[in-house]
């Protein structure tokens, strides 16, 4: 009596993205960076609710594997499909060849998963794991630091390497259709940020910790060439705010990078994104002078030109290497009795800020970290002004936060149906001592040494934006880490995801923050999110080299 | 940008090191050579015996342990680029004799030569040390404290010296003391193994093991100190020494 | 009410300690041993999961094991905790959470290798290195209590297996066969790891046995291994111990004759370590067919009178029946289609070889496959049903010789077997009658034939089983029908068990890297 065992069908038919979807909020699948465009990752999913997500369970889990001998151990025969691109040997990983770990936000596409780790991606079957294909590029070097996800335009897939490519592949074969060097690699630039596709433009931005200028690029969807440049501080003479450099030689090599996606708002059809910090990063050469626009700053271009519309800057002459990366959050709701278009941002400063999305108008800044003692002043606009005793000197100053920040790029999140900004939130103590006092500064991240002090405690925090006052917080056990691990989830029904520092997934009621429900999948290195499919709402995270799907069985 | 990283950055722009001069890592001559070396050129930041200064530790950090000789290679013969850490002009030869020297610096002590007498270590360590209260050696001893069977063989003796000396520098995760007020109305003392907002895993003074559920526990109190307490003034120097010399020597695997 | 059973679990935790007698029990709340019981059988009397409610398990916890990439070890579990090995490391986990209570890591053993898994005795958890030590830990704080160095890696030996708890003794063996080691099989002392006895599978010079081989050469470098764990019989106190392949593997030139005690059961006085019977299955095998598959202690009425019966499905393709008391060979049965090596087994319980099978330098077509018609991957039995649960593997292989002078301790000298492209191998799970060698039902297994999975069988009559896509599943035992799967997404290379804590009952599994545990889904109460 034989057994008929049936196989899922695997569905290896032209899954594409119709553009269209991304300008709706978030519904079924989960087709870019933060879901949807508003950066709130909210989602309107109600299947799990706060009264039966204590009962969610796990409904997959799969194991992935960097680099190309991804076969071996626990692949089963050939394992998944391998493809391989790239233009150097695959050997010089910096240091960081040896553990997978996913730091991507996955898309989810039509019932496959698609996600990233430097050189690598992937496509899994959304609902059993099952890896379809993987793609590895064999590199050329260059910091390989982590991979914020894939951009999908139709049945194409956009990803940044480290050695800066940005590399098209088909999502139904994840074969390569071409690659495109975005950044000279040459000059230590690496690429991490996901891809954003709005319209018919490919976002793309690129890191680099030494002193290069920051920008933003349009690439075209089908050949990848250059659409439109937006670089983050002044390139040449007459260009605005190169009065805020000592001299264009430091404005052009100031830095202001762009390695974290932003928001996009389809009505203005702005795109806006946070700034990285000025270079060198903590010595004040002649050469930045000033307040170093447009770094650390939020920053709001068209997106079918590249043209700035807006911008506003928290942090004028940052000295502490305090990016204002993370993603900014759009929302439309009330402000001091009026109804307003505003963007919300949480920075690793240890301030939240509220903006006017149509303007850049400020609307609201407040601290977040109690500890957070560098700011000397806030001045009418609302930017954070600090206090040079705080900068790295040879005595030493201890100031809050660390460089790592109050918070960093792991997202923040909001949502409507409490009206609160969450956060992932750190309170830490360091020295800095300047070792360089040469005037004309240091290299990048060179001229001085910081020293750990101590770590006060780590919490997801919940944010009123209309005052700016903590709603809730919720302390993790221990110090060190960020509560909220890597990043934040809402749903409707008030739930909100995140990770811990002990390696659990937790649901919270999103009004008080009351724990609802863990699982201990380990230490949980991406944000949550959640889809759904097949008449399941899978909640998704993963945790270094795995992904774990949870559902209510 | 990311801070905490950049120390490897550029790394990766340097091809692989000659390897056919890393034969001399084995060699003591070499250890010693490096010793020089490092005196000369690299005390000035790493600090005289590479705990650290201007630049990182090279006696705990990860960094060393971790990294394989290719790594410590490169970092040594052409820098870090974006920190202080510069290239050397030294020949390869004597940066596989600096990379002998940190390797011996981060070697098991049971590997390294450590002066001191044996055998009157073990006497304080069962008697005036009063370390069996909280330490096991091989079964005999307490459970509050790290087990101490394998001591010698998987740490550096540097460690070992401090955790003597200066034993709230460094905390041993998983030994955080710890009174539970459980709902029941019993209390528990001991060391927590683990703690997270779900569950608790004590150990407490007879040896006993606790798996709790949050929802169990009514009160807590948990300490950050050590309760190791310093042999700093509690013993005289040679003492110290005789301690540090038979901690050095326990290793599991000699025991055969 | 949950709270006082979980304080009265801790106050017996704290004092409790794994007797020889609780070993004896075989499997309940507790899975003691590699197999669960002595008898090896692997049927727990656990019955919360039944084939009723199967369709209802749910993941309770997953953990995973750093660094891990092929993990092959049954978990052991004693009161709530659970034991699992990886190269060189033991975890013990909250068997209800699969939170990590300690780890174990030597990090100066010698290489990496796959670990089977841990024993358990007294207060104690024992695991073998890679290298050949037996390590003693206490069992609740992972604290050494001594390490045993039992051979020497310079003579070729390591160690993979699961020790195997008796009495007042850890027994363990060792492999390197495959490279000519000599195999032995060593008793400890339990609390001093002092060696009691050892038995080595190759007789010396002189001895009865050693005429089997042509040359003195193989006599100190033969092979025949002793790489699994064994059962045990405590009412004739004898240990069923498994022994591998003779070595050269693939060239039988130099080594003339039956080549005992390579490819054999042995049977050996538990005190003592002398060897009470042996039973060879492939008399000078020259296809790498260790015979490191289960055996399976059962008592069962054959020809009519009550027997203490052994079975032993073997690599080369046919299931043995043997008396255990005195190694009689009372019948084998082919359990596999593709098998082509011998024509039957003789009433002496002797291969009818067809000429022609032997590996060629220009290669030879045979069947089974080198990976054999079966493994080391665990069968299982349930008494109620009479059925031994078995995976199989349908298989040929091409099979190469070289005559090449073998170098011991450099592999396998050139020669072994190799796949068949336009031939995929195929595992099927088959329930077999042990007594007519009847196959009741099979489960078909598709899949690229790179699974190394293993059964566990319940009195709730359901027999849980790794498939060759990665899933773990549960079906009828009576039937064969599908009640439930769970897809780990990665090649299963270990054998299930099942356990209880707190009145709930688990089953638990290792993938490549992470280990399961199941249960019925239970909605949460506030």
């Amino acid at each position: 009596m034989k057994h008929l065992f049936l196989l899922f069908p695997i569905l290896l038919s032209a899954q594409a993205l119709d553009p269209a979807l991304l300008t709706k909020p978030l519904a079924n699948d989960w087709p870019t960076y933060s879901g949807d465009y508003s950066g709130q990752r909210y989602s309107r999913l109600t299947q799990i609710n706060q009264t039966n997500v204590k009962n969610l369970t796990l409904a997959w889990t799969t194991r992935v594997s960097n680099g190309p001998s991804a076969a071996g151990g626990g692949r089963f025969g050939g394992g998944p499909p391998l493809i391989v691109g790239g233009e150097g040997t695959g050997e010089l990983t910096g240091g960081f060849g040896g553990g997978t770990n996913i730091r991507a936000s996955i898309l989810q596409v039509e019932g496959i998963l698609y996600f990233s780790t430097p050189d690598n991606a992937w496509a899994v079957d959304a609902r059993d794991g099952r890896v379809l294909w993987h793609y590895y590029w064999k590199t050329k070097g260059g910091t390989h630091i982590g991979n914020r996800g894939l951009g999908m335009w139709g049945k194409w897939l956009y990803m940044e390497t480290p050695d800066d490519y940005l590399v098209c592949l088909d999502a139904a074969t994840g074969k390569e259709r071409w690659h495109k060097p975005i950044a000279d690699f040459n000059r230590q630039y690496f690429s991490t940020m996901a891809p954003i596709v709005i319209g018919n433009h490919v976002i793309v931005g690129t890191g680099n910790d030494l002193d290069a200028p920051g920008y933003v690029q349009a690439r075209d969807p089908e050949t990848g060439d250059v659409q439109w440049t937006f670089y983050t501080t002044p390139q040449k003479k007459g260009d605005p705010g190169l009065e805020t450099w000592g001299t264009l030689e430091g404005a052009k090599l100031g830095a202001g990078n762009v390695w974290i996606p932003g928001s996009y708002d389809p009505e203005t059809k702005l795109y806006i994104f946070g700034t990285g910090n000025p270079s060198p990063s903590y010595t004040n050469p002649k050469s930045r002078d000033g307040d170093n626009l447009y770094t650390c700053s939020l920053v709001a271009i068209h997106v079918d030109t590249g043209k700035m519309a807006w911008y506003y800057q928290m942090n004028p002459h940052d000295t502490h290497d305090w990016d204002s990366s993370e993603t900014p959050i759009l929302v439309d709701g009330e402000f001091k009795g009026k109804m307003r278009k505003m963007v919300l941002h949480a920075d690793r400063n240890g301030y939240f800020y509220v903006v006017d999305r149509l303007t850049g108008e400020h609307l609201l800044t407040s601290k977040f970290s109690d500890t957070v003692n560098w700011v000397k002043s806030i001045n009418a606009k609302g930017q954070t002004i600090r206090d040079p005793a705080k900068d790295s000197i040879i005595a030493g100053s201890l100031v809050s936060p660390n460089n790592y920040g109050a918070t960093n790029w792991p997202p923040a999140a909001y949502s409507p149906d409490t009206g609160l900004f969450y956060v992932p939130q750190s309170d830490t103590y360091a020295m800095y001592y300047l070792t360089e006092t040469d005037p004309r500064g240091a290299m990048g991240l060179g001229g001085k040494d910081e020293q750990m002090v101590a770590s006060l405690g780590s919490y997801l925090t919940a944010i009123d934006y209309k005052t700016g006052k903590i709603a809730w917080r919720h302390r993790y056990p221990g110090t060190g880490g960020f509560g909220g691990g890597n990043g934040i989830l809402t749903t409707a029904s008030k739930l909100v995801f995140a990770g811990d520092m002990s390696g659990n997934i937790v649901a919270y009621d999103g009004a008080n923050g009351k724990i609802l429900w863990h699982s201990r999948p380990g230490a949980i290195s991406n944000a949550p999110q959640t889809y759904m499919l097949d008449g399941h709402q899978y909640l998704l995270v993963a945790a270094g080299d795995a992904l774990f799907a949870y559902y209510l069985q | 940008m990311n801070a905490m990283l950049t120390w490897i950055l550029l790394l990766a722009q340097v091809g692989p090191p000659d390897f056919s001069k890393s034969n001399l890592m084995k060699d003591p001559a070499s250890v010693e050579a490096g010793r020089r070396l490092f005196a000369s050129a690299c005390s000035g930041c790493h600090g005289p015996g590479g705990e650290g200064g201007r630049g990182p530790n090279l006696m705990s950090g990860r960094q060393v342990r971790r990294s394989d000789d290719a790594t410590l290679f490169n970092s040594v013969k052409n820098g870090l680029p974006g920190t202080d850490m510069p290239p050397t002009k030294l020949p390869d030869e004597q940066v596989w004799q600096l990379i002998a020297f940190l390797r011996a610096l981060n070697a098991p002590a049971y590997e390294v030569i450590v002066s001191g007498n044996e055998a009157a270590g073990r006497e304080i360590f069962l008697g005036k040390g009063g370390c069996m209260k909280c330490h096991a050696v091989s079964g005999q001893g307490g459970s509050l404290g790290p087990d101490l069977t394998n001591l010698g063989g998987s740490r550096p003796l540097n460690q070992i010296r401090e955790a003597v000396l200066e034993p709230n520098k460094r905390l041993a995760e998983g030994y955080q003391p710890a009174v539970l007020h459980l709902k029941s109305g019993k209390t528990l003392t001991g060391v927590l193994r683990d703690y997270t907002n779900y569950t608790f895993t004590l150990v407490d003074n007879a040896g006993s093991l606790y798996l709790l559920r949050d929802s169990e526990v009514a009160d807590r109190q948990i300490t950050q100190k050590s309760p190791m307490p310093s042999y700093q003034d509690k013993l005289t120097k040679q003492e110290q020494q005789d301690l540090i010399k038979y901690l050095s020597r326990l290793s599991a695997r000699s025991t055969e | 009410m949950r709270f006082g059973i979980w304080m009265t679990l801790l106050a017996a935790t704290s004092v409790a300690q794994v007797k020889y007698e609780d070993i004896l029990q075989g499997p309940n709340q507790h899975w003691l041993t590699y197999a669960g019981s002595y008898s090896g059988q692997r049927h727990s009397p656990l019955s919360q999961i039944n084939a009723a409610n199967a369709r209802n398990l749910t993941t309770k916890w997953v953990y995973h094991v750093p660094d891990a990439k092929k993990l092959e070890a049954t978990p052991i579990v004693y009161d709530g905790i659970l034991y699992v090995t990886n190269s060189n490391q033991l975890h013990a986990l909250d068997a209800r959470t699969g939170r990590r209570i300690w780890v174990y890591r030597d990090e100066q053993a010698e290489g990496q290798r796959v670990n089977r898994g841990a024993a358990i005795l007294g207060d104690r958890v024992y695991l073998v290195t890679t290298d050949c030590h037996l390590v003693a830990l206490h069992r609740k704080t992972g604290a050494i209590l001594w390490h045993k160095k039992y051979a020497d890696t310079k003579d070729g030996y390591f160690a993979t297996m699961a020790p195997f708890a008796v009495k007042d003794k850890i027994i363990v063996g060792m492999g390197g066969g495959d490279s000519g080691a000599r195999g032995f099989l060593a008793a400890m002392s339990a609390t001093t790891g002092e060696e009691v006895w050892r038995l080595w599978t190759i007789p010396g010079k002189g001895e009865p046995g050693s005429e089997t081989w042509s040359r003195e050469f193989s006599l100190k470098w033969g092979g025949a291994g002793t790489w699994l764990s064994g059962t045990y019989d405590p009412a004739l106190n004898l240990l069923y111990w498994t022994t591998g392949n003779p070595w050269p593997d693939f060239y039988g030139g130099d080594r003339a004759g039956a080549n005992l005690y390579s490819d054999s059961l042995i049977a050996v006085d538990a005190d003592t370590g002398k060897l009470k019977w042996y039973f060879q299955f492939t008399p000078h095998d020259t296809h790498d067919w260790d015979a490191q598959s289960w055996p399976v202690l059962v008592d069962l009425v054959y020809e009519g009178k009550p027997r203490k019966l052994v079975l032993h499905p073997n690599r080369n393709g046919f299931l043995y029946m043997l008396d255990r008391v005195t190694g009689q060979f009372l019948k084998a049965t082919q359990f596999v289609d593709k098998l082509d090596w011998a024509t039957g087994i003789d009433a002496q319980g002797r291969p009818v070889l067809v000429p022609g099978k032997d590996p060629t330098p220009g290669g030879t077509r045979a069947c089974p496959a080198v990976r054999g018609a079966a493994n080391w991957m665990s069968p299982s039995f349930n008494p109620a049903t009479g059925l031994l649960y078995l995976p199989t593997l349908e298989q040929c292989d091409i099979y190469f010789s070289s005559t090449k002078e073998p170098k011991p301790m450099i592999g396998f000298a050139g020669t072994g077997g190799e796949s068949i492209p336009a031939e995929p191998g195929k595992f099927m799970l088959r329930a077999i009658d042990p007594c007519t060698g009847r196959r009741v039902w099979e489960y078909g297994l598709p899949g690229p034939a790179t699974a190394w999975a293993g059964t566990v069988s319940t009195a709730g009559n359901v027999v849980f089983f790794g498939d060759d896509n990665g899933q773990l599943v549960a079906a009828d035992a009576r039937t064969g029908k599908h009640l439930w799967h769970f897809g780990t997404s990665q090649n299963i290379t270990a054998s299930p068990i099942t356990y209880s804590v707190d009145g709930k009952q688990y089953v638990a599994i290792c993938s490549a890297s992470d280990v399961f545990a199941f249960g019925l889904f239970e909605p949460a109460v506030e």
